[in-house]
């Protein structure tokens, strides 16, 4: 008997010392699936709209859709359980999965930091949901476009994020992954953007290229082209197509490679005080379209349409690294890390003045382009008149 | 405390009923030996007393006993009645004892033995014997008449095979002797018999092969056998009650069958059946968990087939166990878990359900169990229309009347349903899924894997007849798993299961895997 009373005060003891109880009916919180914050730089106030999925049973049938709220706060935190005054529900973000902010908070420092830091620390969210930043005025305005084939904005933004590797114009960052370059030396985060375009009668929301950082500080911009080249760089490219302008005696042909593998190795020498980066990036494609009746897949061709593709890669990416060098001067490609790991002593001296040496780094491209092979065609369309 | 309960509601004098016909002996005067019969049985009208006497050898005056309808009258009359009636006078002039002179000359039966116990006559009488008592002599004979009406073998009801023997056990436990002697026709094939109920004076019989089974798991299991206090055994589940390893566990340690091959099977393992007059349900012994996940069906089909059914059985009673309660543990502790369009649905489904999750949960299993309890005894024709009410008042107008969301209903009709892969599991797995619910809706998944601890434990810590209940992933060899979870073709196990401690551990001893032909 004195056992069995032990083993009951053992078992209690560890339900009872363990955690929290967070007990809780489903229907009984409302399921956030995206927000977007804004900053309101007078009132100093976190404005925040939340996208919220409730199921709806219209004629016996079961449809989801989404409703905004709206709160404000001084914080991201209090604006978010101020919006239990408007749902009457306690918002579950356990499903969130993009946080949408506005430019306005990605200038202001503290603010950016303070909502990073609540979305961390809080149990509910999770540590890969997406960060994006808004190319419009507000983050909100996102949010409140038109959904295409999804019902949800916030589920229509995670189809785009999920077939990113067939575009490679913009690259989701997840908020660990933003945090962790954040923390990082020698290494200055990005955030993918969004903007509204017009589609028909429609507004959507259209993801397009990528937010620079310095820090905490958003400092510039680098269109979809310039994304993916920046991805050829850090050696995230997994699909996309290149398009590759190949002059001929009539007139240039247009020629789509479709990207089937590529591998970057990027590596710093330093020889004679100087630092140089070696970027290696090897590609293989695939001929995939065809403008002219021209064959090019044959094995001339093929060697013309490959040496321009590594030219325009080549030249690419040199201009994507000049232009972040000159103008914004953050480190986002990552060198600074590399020449931490390669020669950590060296590394020692020069990263106080990172700033001053990143942008006079000499950089060296290489670019190798495997023609694999024509898709499921092994001539160019014939025109007969 | 329970001494002086079990004194109350028992009486003392109740357990020894016989024990008044100890001490009495019988007499010489046969008047006064029918006369002693008579105060023992009477009043019974179905005990019949047959006064007879030679014609022509005055001496020879006997009195048969016996209980009408158990016996074989014409047996009696042709081969008893009328020898004695006929014997001659020539045989009086022998020096022999009378009882020889019977035995030897007189009386045409197979089986007769001499007794002089009072006690050992009435339990022949009742047991179907007929008695003789012969005037001038202390001691009678018990000649073996036993004839009644008796069921014939049918196929067996609980446990029904595609492919296999058809027969099953019956009520007789001699004609269930017969059943397995046919089976296995060896000398060291033994069958011991015990009679246990100090009322009922049931006959068990201890059968195993000798050479195969453990001697030490023999004679501990006559040892509890004998060990048995009780005044009447109806059905091979008192026994199985009585001398079971763990008595508070819903797992069982001794299996029960109503299939000769089976039983035929477990002696050769090296198991002992215990066979229980009056039930067609045969015991097995030592029994161990994993064989509530395999059918005898299994070794007559494809090996791999029946390796696929042993593990569909086994993730089948994962499910039926574990499938409310994680249910009910994501829903109302980790909704992150659920995929978000599930979440949406599931919340969509639950939107005006007044009660909890876990009292839906309750509620239908309640529900559930009253429908099946319902249904198992009732006729067929009666059983399904419980299942018809049943399917459509649970199913659907719970689910319209937002009474019950119908995830749960989904979730009830999936462990209801693969409770039934595993028969003979059903009242375990019933008070599992029911534990594992309450734990799960109390603590969340935390408490299901509590649940899951907690019955390991008590499966490991579980015995069987000194065979260790579950085995030890530790001690795992390759001979033990042959025949566990999966089932090792015929030509590849030539070892018995090591598990059950059989003695002689060879089944054949040419391990070959047999050439392509």
């Amino acid at each position: 008997m004195k056992k069995i009373i032990f083993i009951f005060f053992i078992v209690f003891g560890t339900t009872l010392i363990s955690g929290c109880w967070n007990y809780g009916e489903i229907n009984d919180a409302a399921i956030a699936v995206g927000a977007a914050v804004d900053y309101d730089k007078q009132r100093d106030k976190i404005l925040l709209t939340a996208e919220i999925a409730y199921p709806m049973i219209e004629h016996g049938e079961t449809k989801i859709k989404s409703e905004m709220v709206k709160s404000e706060g001084k914080n991201l935190f209090e604006a978010i359980r101020n919006a239990i005054q408007v749902t009457g529900k306690k918002l579950s973000w356990a499903h969130a999965k993009v946080i949408i902010i506005s430019e306005e908070v990605a200038k202001n420092k503290d603010v950016l930091i303070g909502i990073i830091d609540f979305i961390k620390r809080d149990a509910e969210y999770r540590e890969n949901i997406s960060l994006i930043l808004s190319k419009e005025k507000t983050a909100s305005e996102i949010l409140k476009t038109d959904t295409l084939i999804q019902d949800i904005v916030s589920f229509q933004l995670e189809d785009i994020f999920e077939n990113e590797s067939g575009v490679g114009k913009y690259h989701v960052i997840s908020l660990w992954k933003f945090v962790d370059d954040l923390a990082t030396e020698g290494i200055s985060p990005t955030l993918p953007t969004v903007r509204v375009s017009d589609f028909r009668d429609k507004k959507i929301a259209e993801m397009y290229g990528t937010g620079i950082f310095k820090g905490v500080k958003k400092v510039g911009w680098l269109n979809g082209d310039e994304t993916k080249s920046f991805l050829f760089i850090i050696d995230e490219i997994k699909g996309g197509v290149i398009t590759v302008t190949q002059e001929t005696p009539e007139k240039p042909v247009k020629i789509a490679l479709e990207i089937f593998k590529n591998k970057t190795k990027s590596k710093p020498i330093y020889e004679n005080g100087e630092i140089t980066i070696k970027i290696n990036t090897k590609t293989i494609v695939n001929i995939n379209e065809l403008e002219n009746h021209i064959d090019f897949t044959n094995e001339e061709g093929s060697r013309l349409v490959k040496k321009k593709a590594e030219k325009d890669i080549e030249n690419k990416i040199k201009g994507v690294i000049k232009k972040v060098q000159k103008e914004y001067d953050s480190d986002i490609f990552g060198f600074g890390s590399m020449v931490e790991r390669e020669y950590p002593e060296l590394w020692k001296k020069i990263k106080d003045n990172w700033d001053q040496v990143f942008k006079d780094l000499k950089i060296e491209v290489k670019a190798e382009v495997d023609i694999r092979g024509s898709a499921l065609r092994s001539k160019s369309i014939k025109v007969g008149d | 405390m329970f001494k002086i309960l079990k004194d109350k509601v028992l009486g003392k004098n109740d357990i020894k009923i016989l024990g008044h016909s100890q001490d009495i002996k019988l007499t010489k005067s046969l008047e006064k030996n029918i006369e002693l019969f008579k105060k023992i049985f009477n009043p019974n009208e179905t005990i019949i007393f047959r006064k007879i006497e030679s014609r022509q050898w005055k001496d020879l005056k006997c009195c048969m006993i016996f209980v009408d309808g158990m016996v074989d009258k014409t047996n009696i009359h042709e081969n008893m009645i009328l020898p004695i009636m006929n014997s001659s006078n020539l045989q009086k002039n022998l020096k022999e004892n009378i009882l020889d002179i019977l035995v030897n000359k007189i009386i045409n039966a197979s089986d007769v033995k001499k007794q002089k116990n009072v006690n050992g006559l009435i339990t022949a009488i009742l047991s179907g014997n007929t008695v003789v008592l012969v005037e001038g002599v202390n001691e009678a004979l018990t000649i073996d008449t036993k004839k009644w009406e008796q069921r014939g073998i049918t196929e067996p009801v609980a446990e029904q095979v595609v492919r296999g023997p058809r027969e099953a056990f019956t009520e007789t436990i001699m004609l269930n002797l017969t059943l397995i002697r046919r089976k296995i026709l060896s000398p060291d094939l033994k069958f011991q018999f015990k009679e246990i109920g100090a009322r009922t004076q049931t006959k068990v019989c201890v059968c195993y092969i000798e050479g195969l089974a453990n001697k030490k798991i023999i004679k501990e299991v006559n040892k509890r056998l004998d060990d048995i206090e009780i005044d009447a055994i109806l059905e091979s589940g008192y026994i199985e009650e009585l001398i079971k390893d763990a008595p508070l566990s819903p797992f069982a340690t001794i299996g029960n069958t109503e299939r000769p091959d089976i039983v035929a099977a477990n002696l050769l393992e090296g198991r002992i059946a215990i066979v229980v007059d009056g039930t067609p349900f045969v015991l097995t012994l030592p029994y161990l968990f994993i064989e509530y996940f395999q059918s005898n069906e299994d070794y007559y089909n494809n090996f791999i087939y029946s390796s696929i059914s042993r593990l569909l059985r086994i993730f089948s009673f994962f499910l039926t166990t574990s499938v409310p309660a994680v249910y009910v543990a994501l829903v109302t502790f980790h909704q992150e878990m659920i995929p978000t369009p599930l979440i949406l649905s599931i919340s969509a489904a639950r939107e005006g359900v007044p009660f909890p999750t876990i009292v839906e949960a309750l509620l239908m299993f309640l529900a559930f169990e009253i429908i099946r309890e319902g249904g198992v005894r009732l006729p067929a024709p009666i059983g399904s229309t419980i299942g018809f009410v049943g399917a459509i008042i649970l199913g659907q107008a719970a689910v319209e009347a937002r009474f019950v969301s119908s995830p749960i209903v989904i979730v009830t009709a999936l462990a209801g349903i693969t409770m039934f892969l595993t028969p003979k599991m059903i009242g375990p797995v019933i008070i599992m899924r029911f534990i594992f619910l309450l734990l799960s809706a109390f603590l969340g998944l935390y408490g299901y894997i509590f649940g899951v601890i907690g019955l390991f434990i008590h499966l490991m810590a579980i015995r069987s007849f000194g065979i260790p209940y579950m085995i030890n992933i530790g001690d795992l060899k390759m001979q033990d798993i042959k025949d566990t979870a999966i089932r090792a073709p015929w030509w590849y196990m030539y070892y018995r299961p090591k598990l059950i401690g059989a003695k002689d551990p060879v089944r054949k001893k040419n391990a070959k895997i047999p050439e392509k032909r």
